[in-house]
């Protein structure tokens, strides 16, 4: 059992700043996201005997964090997000920035937290960049098409929401309109 | 490669670590190469990827959160191994007292040690060891008659004994004169258990093995063997044990 908490502790050294990351960009909240790290890694110390891959210990680690995340919304059915249906196509040609593109942290985590959580959580990890498609699709259970595929829809929302309008911008087909979307929508 | 193919891969790739391959990574960047407009597409995806990762990364770490995180995991290590000793300890006193129970339902149930039961053979062998001859012959269900007159005062015991793994009834007769000496009668049955053709009269240096002539019909199939420890070698050995000798004394 030493060894075990000497384990942990190895883990919390390794991860717990990623894990705080993407734990503060799934609630959008600071406590949240400490309750979340905190809780994450209790869980972990629990059911380190089931680590087999030491390697993989970070994508573990975030696989127990987005679970106890979902139970956690789940239980309070607070969460108000963009149902995945509004979030708009993928437009047939990438958006043009105007010039040096500047993304407001806060103003992100705006548009994530109006986000439905299937698209929120690829984001995130595709954003991080230390996940690859592979790695997203099996954090989260789906096909990597679908990922792809979500991961494509919730950067055009991104950009909708973030990038700053162009000159020209109305040959895009299709682009994703935040107003389309309805504004928060309760899940 | 087509604007239309290159537009579709530019979604798809990386801010880093391209995931495309590397055949479709050098056919979209000839593409972009040659023109203007997918390639102002790339640098525009591009610039905003990487603006939103790092957007998505700054997030400012709460000073003294490795602190607390760690705190907390040896709180919760602590507790969990207190929880198991809890259990270990509770699994222990559980099987303790199953023990305790087990041992004390045994202990109340098993059948007490009944003194006269003990004392009640030697009483009987000294206030009246016919009775107990006559006890000892039924419940082997033996021949009511002993193939011989043996004096029952001299009788020492009456049960069995295992002979080559059969239970085989057998009473003690002590010599009436030094009870270093005695003859231990034996009650073979004929039943097949054991094969009785070998049984003879026998003679070693201190004993002598005597095989009682019977009435096969009074003593339905039983064979008597008595050994002797000899006394006199000129003696009959079984002449002392007998009634007919009198000799018998308490």
């Amino acid at each position: 059992m030493g060894s075990a908490a000497g384990g942990l502790h190895g883990l919390i050294d390794a991860h717990y700043e990623a894990l705080y990351r993407y734990a503060y960009r799934l609630t959008g909240s600071a406590a949240d996201a400490e309750d979340l790290t905190q809780e994450a890694f209790g869980r972990a110390f629990t059911r380190l005997g089931q680590l087999r891959e030491p390697d993989r210990a970070k994508a573990w680690l975030f696989r127990i964090l987005r679970n106890l995340y979902l139970h956690k919304v789940r239980d309070e059915r607070r969460h108000r997000a963009v149902p995945l249906d509004a979030v708009g196509d993928v437009p047939a040609r990438e958006a043009e920035a105007g010039g040096a593109v500047d993304v407001d942290p806060a103003r992100l985590q705006q548009a994530l937290d109006e986000l439905d959580e299937g698209f929120r959580t690829p984001l995130i990890l595709f954003y991080f960049e230390e996940f690859s498609y592979r790695d997203i699709a099996e954090q989260m259970g789906l096909p990597i098409g679908t990922v792809m595929s979500r991961l494509a829809r919730g950067k055009a929302y991104l950009r909708a929401k973030l990038a700053p309008p162009v000159p020209g911008a109305d040959r895009e087909k299709g682009s994703p309109d935040p107003a389309g979307v309805g504004g928060r929508v309760a899940r | 490669m087509q604007c239309r193919d290159a537009q579709f891969y530019l979604r798809l790739r990386r801010p880093a670590g391209d995931e495309l391959g590397a055949d479709v990574s050098a056919d979209l960047d000839r593409h972009l190469a040659g023109c203007p407009g997918c390639a102002a597409d790339a640098r525009a995806a591009g610039g905003f990827d990487a603006a939103v990762a790092a957007a998505v990364r700054a997030v400012p770490v709460p000073a003294g959160l490795h602190d607390r995180l760690r705190t907390a995991a040896s709180a919760h290590a602590g507790a969990v191994i207190r929880r198991r000793a809890y259990r270990v300890t509770a699994l222990a006193a559980s099987l303790l007292l199953a023990v305790g129970l087990g041992f004390g339902v045994f202990s109340v149930t098993r059948p007490q040690i009944d003194s006269y039961a003990v004392v009640g053979p030697a009483e009987g062998l000294v206030s009246d060891p016919d009775a107990v001859l006559k006890t000892w012959l039924a419940e082997r269900k033996l021949p009511p008659q002993l193939p011989a007159p043996f004096d029952p005062d001299l009788l020492v015991m009456a049960g069995s004994e295992r002979v080559q793994g059969v239970d085989v009834p057998v009473a003690v007769f002590r010599h009436p004169d030094d009870p270093k000496y005695f003859a231990r009668l034996y009650a073979f049955r004929a039943d097949g258990t054991l094969n009785l053709d070998g049984l003879r009269n026998d003679f070693a240096s201190n004993t002598a093995v005597t095989v009682i002539p019977t009435d096969a019909r009074q003593f339905r199939g039983v064979r008597y063997v008595v050994v002797t420890r000899v006394r006199n070698p000129r003696e009959d050995p079984l002449k002392p044990y007998l009634r007919t000798a009198g000799t018998a004394r308490r």
